[in-house]
């Protein structure tokens, strides 16, 4: 699904979420796009889609290189929700081969006899312990061992492994040990994944991670590069830590990028923004630290009968392949669904032609079987647990609202509150209700909210380039 | 705002993010009913909301006004753990406070374990803290002092307020909104939405009666009645001894009666007045699972929870077969460092889970403590004078059979400066046996090699006491759970 325009456009802003990718191309200011597309990944790649993007601006290989691309993905997160990647190899202190499971956190309900660890994407056959030790103070206790990496280097070519997480201990306090190992791989074609050098506080488990998934966000990068070499000059990706250069588009630091790029847009407004993602929801707080207040809610969180008495959302969220029923083919019901149901959902360019009308009924099937098994005295009709479970959708993201009220735009209580993304104008109205104190607004470009925070990513607040963060 | 099908679940939610920074933390009405309990510890269920009602009572707390105390007959559970309970006023139209929030902090328990409840630590009634916004710290320096305070009480007791205080910020901030579920009809539905939780917990659980008994190896015999109807589930313990080396206070024992029946059942069941109001614990006054003062409490608390969880785990399993855990390791171990600088060090290494009647036991697994029992060798490192040379899964510790039992652990210490080791571990050198031809699990054990001899020293007492030296090396060897049926072929070195 896509709008042309007529300019030769030189600014590509791409966002790969989970399930679809939006483009915009302009020349200056994304507002006047003369080419905007979103596409369902499972049904087009992203090279597909970019190359359509081409042919629909008439850009061929007569052309020079003009455009500057700007990329964020949530590669990293898809990857790993629908475990897509390719087990590493894990590189830890001799002796502590079995702790990384063991440190796992259960994640069975409190008390449960049936315990189960959060699993960690690795082959327990490819945790590998080598000799050397540093202290807690980043003292050497012990150096490390060059020659073991030998034989895990022999052992990694035979089973073809390239990627390799690096967790050593104290590897925060110095990470010479973890540099070390890193050299060796490199210099032998490996991939490394460094524990120090990771975001957040699980810096171990995110190591394992971004190897897990490296191969398959390699393959997307290549996918990008294959559709558009020929006419991009400069290539940038948006890392959680701000624009990177193109060579650093790796699992390691991609991840976060598409929420970096949203904090960044925010950043550039007033008071609250919303992003109504198709992903994800999040909050984004005004006032001198701006912070995120992530709602727990996605649209495609699954709906069943747990813990309550009542049908509600389940910890977990579907895939948009094949997806909420609303696209007429999975049996899973999903908070989306409920929104379609019950009229709220409107017109989303590239999502609106996905649905199958002919999966309403279906739908309030579902939802009658969820209504037959509440435990409660009256026997809800399946549109009022509809109802419901839209209320209970929006009051989730009205508890977050509220909370970033009183984080730091308590002030602003009566100033608007933005809203983004493509599930803006459906959540508009339900807002309002909601919250008829607060004014939200969407802008006619608000359904483009990611691919204009990425294309905005380089910006500072007073509109010049932000190229402090570049590289 | 009206409430709807679905709020509950929006205020658990808000609940749970408010006191998520408290590790052990309860909203409680000023009457003491339970609103929302979040602890890993099953002592604290029921003991969380007394305590906070208790104070109010008392101290008639002000909102913001804060109260301490440790004391297991005024709601708490051992001296080593101090309770903070701070009045909240959330509604604009109150004149009052609303609510208490109540949040406990664990130290290392005093080793070993004392027969008396003075000996095991400074006893604090509920005393108030925080006053008018004036922080009473004179007070809590004088608690500090005291040569039977946890160590650093003064700062994690700081710490703790300023949790409480993020805590606070968001329950206010949601009260705060006109049309939040967080009002009095939003909390009834709650409630009554976590009663039908619980209700249709109980129709799924088998009507009947079974009786247990147990003796244990400190003399005392534990007795249980369970009796399970459609309306509840009563644990009698008629018959239990009174306390000879520990005590329980009846509260934590409802609370290991719950977290055990619930366990037992992989429920996910929220914990509040909603859901305890279907059980009912019934201990004989001056037992050991309803014991008062000067009854010693903190190896109840820990030794004792499990021994009373395992108790109800067994009583279950006579109604419904499929529950039954094997046998697995009594309780966990607690062992504690002192450094010659004044450091200490304090490890409750998990064991095996023994296997059920339907699946495998978890490796390195505390009874009803799972996600509070985690080993960091970074942690361990950071915070004394050892040298973590490898923590592992114990490889063949489980023991066989159709349902393997959980492996225990094998921590391997070197001693960088000179400490004395004091342990409680009732599960040294005992063997966990299988069930239904299930093989037994290894037995814990302790292995000491001095440095510079190759000669290996092994300990199986329940308690004791080492002095080590900077260069010696230290196991501990947590044992396995039971196995659970015959196995197709005998076990193979994995």
């Amino acid at each position: 699904m896509m709008e042309t325009g007529f300019k030769m456009p030189h600014e590509f802003a791409l966002s790969i979420g989970e399930s679809f990718a939006e483009l915009l191309a302009y020349s200056a200011d994304p507002a006047q796009a003369t080419y905007r597309s979103r596409w369902y990944l499972p049904r087009k790649g992203v090279g597909d889609g970019l190359k359509e993007a081409l042919k629909s601006l008439s850009i061929d290989e007569t052309n020079e290189p003009s455009i500057r691309l700007t990329v964020a993905t949530s590669a990293v997160e898809r990857i790993l929700a629908q475990d897509q990647g390719r087990p590493p190899a894990l590189l830890v202190n001799a002796g502590f081969e079995g702790s990384a499971h063991l440190l796992n956190q259960f994640i069975t309900p409190q008390f449960s006899f049936r315990s189960e660890r959060r699993p960690l994407p690795i082959d327990n056959n490819l945790v590998f312990g080598v000799s050397g030790k540093i202290a807690p103070d980043g003292s050497e206790l012990a150096p490390l061992r060059l020659e073991d990496l030998e034989q895990i280097v022999a052992k990694l070519e035979l089973v073809n492994v390239r990627d390799v997480a690096i967790a050593f201990l104290h590897s925060t306090a110095n990470p010479k040990h973890e540099l070390q190992a890193a050299e060796f791989l490199r210099e032998r074609g490996l991939r490394p994944f460094l524990s120090h050098a990771m975001e957040g506080t699980d810096k171990k488990r995110r190591a394992i991670e971004a190897a897990f998934a490296e191969s398959a966000v390699i393959e997307e990068k290549e996918e990008i590069e294959n559709a558009l070499k020929p006419f991009v000059r400069e290539w940038r990706v948006v890392g959680a830590n701000g624009l990177k250069e193109w060579h650093h588009y790796s699992a390691a630091t991609i991840r976060g990028g598409l929420n970096h790029a949203l904090r960044k847009l925010a950043s550039l407004e007033d008071g609250i923004v919303i992003h109504c993602g198709l992903d994800e929801f999040e909050v984004y707080v005004a006032g001198p630290e701006r912070h995120l207040v992530t709602s727990r809610i996605r649209p495609t969180q699954m709906v069943v009968h747990g813990t309550w008495p009542f049908p509600y959302f389940s910890e977990t969220a579907c895939d948009y392949a094949p997806g909420p029923m609303l696209f007429g083919k999975s049996q899973v019901l999903a908070a989306v669904d409920t929104l379609f149901v019950c009229q709220h959902l409107k017109e989303i360019m590239g999502f609106t032609p996905l649905i199958n009308e002919k999966s309403r009924p279906r739908i309030l099937e579902a939802l009658f079987t969820l209504a037959k098994s509440s435990d409660t005295a009256a026997k809800p009709e399946p549109i009022e647990v509809a109802q419901s479970l839209v209320r209970a959708f929006v009051e989730q993201v009205a508890v977050k609202l509220q909370l970033s009220l009183h984080e730091g735009a308590l002030a602003q209580a009566n100033s608007e509150v933005q809203l983004i993304g493509p599930l803006a104008e459906t959540m508009r109205p339900l807002l309002t209700e909601r919250r008829p104190d607060l004014k939200f607004v969407c802008t006619p470009d608000a359904s483009w909210g990611e691919t204009f925070a990425v294309a905005k990513a380089c910006e500072s607040r007073n509109g010049k380039s932000a190229t402090e963060s570049f590289g | 705002m009206s409430v709807f099908s679905g709020s509950s679940a929006v205020l658990h939610q808000v609940f749970s993010d408010a006191l998520k920074g408290l590790n052990r933390g309860a909203l409680v009405d000023p009457n003491g009913n339970a609103v929302f309990v979040n602890s890993h510890a099953p002592t604290d269920l029921a003991t969380l909301p007394q305590t906070g009602a208790l104070c109010h009572r008392y101290l008639k707390l002000n909102d913001g006004d804060v109260a301490l105390t440790n004391d297991p007959y005024s709601g708490g559970t051992s001296l080593s753990d101090f309770t903070l309970v701070r009045g909240l006023r959330l509604f604009k139209n109150s004149a009052a406070i609303d609510y208490l929030l109540v949040s406990r902090i664990s130290h290392p328990p005093r080793l070993p374990f004392h027969a008396r409840l003075d000996e095991e630590g400074v006893r604090v009634p509920p005393t108030p803290l925080v006053t008018e916004s004036q922080f009473n710290r004179d007070l809590l320096y004088a608690i500090a002092a005291h040569p039977l305070a946890p160590r650093r009480l003064f700062e994690s007791i700081a710490t703790e307020l300023e949790r409480m205080d993020q805590a606070v910020k968001i329950l206010k901030a949601v009260a705060d909104d006109p049309r939040s579920l967080f009002s009095a009809a939003g909390i009834k539905a709650y409630l009554d939405d976590s009663r039908r939780v619980f209700e249709t917990f109980m129709s799924r659980l088998p009507l009947g009666n079974a009786t247990v008994s147990q003796q244990l190896r400190t003399g005392e015999t534990l007795k249980l009645q369970l009796r399970i109807t459609e309306s509840q589930v009563v644990f009698d313990f008629t018959g239990t001894d009174s306390p000879t080396q520990f005590g329980l206070t009846d509260l934590a024992t409802f609370g290991a009666c719950w977290a055990a029946l619930v366990g037992s059942y992989d429920a996910s069941i929220p914990a509040n007045t909603g859901t305890f109001q279907g059980v009912h614990v019934s201990a004989p006054t001056k037992s050991f699972l309803s014991a008062s003062a000067p009854t010693a409490t903190t190896r109840g608390t820990s030794e004792g929870v499990a021994i009373v969880g395992r108790l109800v785990n067994q009583a279950l399993a006579r109604l419904s077969p499929s529950t039954q855990l094997t046998s697995a390791p009594a309780g966990d171990g607690c062992y504690q460092f002192n450094f010659e600088d004044g450091r200490q060090l304090t490890l409750w290494p998990p064991a095996g889970q023994g296997a059920r009647a339907d699946g495998p036991g978890t490796d390195a697994w505390a009874f009803l403590q799972a996600n509070s029992r985690t080993l960091s060798p970074e942690e361990i490192e950071s915070s004394s004078g050892v040298e973590v040379v490898s923590i592992d899964v114990r490889k063949n510790s489980g023991g066989h059979g159709k349902h393997r039992g959980g492996h225990g652990v094998a921590i391997h210490l070197r001693f960088t400066s000179p400490c004395s080791l004091i342990w409680n571990d009732p599960s040294l050198g005992k063997t966990n046996t299988g069930l239904k031809g299930g093989r037994a699990g290894a037995p814990a054990a302790l292995e000491v090699f001095r440095q510079g001899t190759k000669e290996r020293e092994e300990h199986l007492e329940p308690t004791g006491r080492l002095e080590f030296a900077a260069g010696d090396e230290f196991y501990i060897l947590t044992g396995g759970g039971g196995g659970y049926g015959e196995p197709k072929k005998e076990p193979e070195d994995e």
